[in-house]
């Protein structure tokens, strides 16, 4: 059974959310509820840890798309860090990369915030 | 060749994809096309499951895989559920996923740009989804 750990912390003036295990139809439901229960609660600046992330298929990914326009008009800003390269193809695939904010490690995920 | 058969429950696609996995090193297939090989067969079956499947548990989808003389991976994902072409389906546009807000659309888009070729026949009220991957 596909199996995804959503975990949150606030950190600073960020929410940083580390997602584990695998993101597909069946799992990313997870994160999904995760993401909006805080974009709700009114947070503008989400750090996404992917270190512990082994697996994305498009069900996954649509959960940080569909959001894109809603993180622009309300000035969200929402950055993947520690993205493992079999992942990243997956985005270059689709060519959601030049849609998403990727950065290589926390350290800089945080300075594009 | 390797053949997996399981319910057609989204909870399955794990299942599924440690099945290929295992079965495309059997074949020594290269690290960077098995990991995208998996990722195409994921998208197939997660599209069988929900929308011709309805996700029932009683219903079941078999994944079939095989090598080729001529250096070729040939998937077979099967299943009775309702008809859909995967090769004339015309994906929509990233740009449009994204303006609609959009969570689907783009695993087929996905599985085409992946594989070599998508072949889609029917045997009796079995449909039978081919994937096509030229190594």
């Amino acid at each position: 059974m596909t199996k995804v750990d959503v975990n949150v912390v606030q950190e600073n003036d960020f929410t940083l959310i580390k997602v584990d295990g695998e993101l597909d139809a069946s799992s990313s439901v997870e994160l999904d509820t995760v993401l909006q229960k805080h974009i709700d609660d009114g947070n503008k600046k989400f750090l996404i840890d992917c270190v512990g992330l082994t697996y994305i298929s498009s069900a996954g990914i649509g959960v940080f798309t569909s959001r894109l326009d809603d993180v622009q008009l309300k000035n969200i800003s929402l950055v993947l860090f520690n993205v493992a390269e079999n992942i990243k193809s997956v985005f270059e695939i689709l060519g959601v990369d030049q849609f998403l904010n990727l950065a290589t490690n926390k350290e800089e995920a945080i300075q594009t915030l | 060749m390797f053949t997996k058969k399981v319910n057609c429950e989204t909870t399955n696609l794990h299942t599924i994809r440690e099945f290929v996995l295992s079965s495309l090193n059997e074949y020594s297939v290269p690290l960077t096309q098995r990991d995208m090989i998996v990722v195409a067969v994921d998208e197939v079956c997660a599209n069988r499951m929900i929308h011709s499947n309805s996700c029932d548990p009683s219903k079941e989808i078999e994944v079939s895989i095989s090598n080729t003389s001529e250096n070729a991976v040939i998937i077979e994902i099967k299943d009775g559920g309702a008809a859909f072409d995967i090769k004339t389906y015309q994906s929509p546009e990233i740009t449009d996923v994204i303006k609609q807000h959009s969570k689907g659309g783009m695993g087929l888009r996905l599985v085409k740009n992946i594989m070599d070729a998508v072949h889609v026949v029917h045997d009796g009220k079995i449909q039978v989804c081919r994937l096509v991957k030229q190594l």
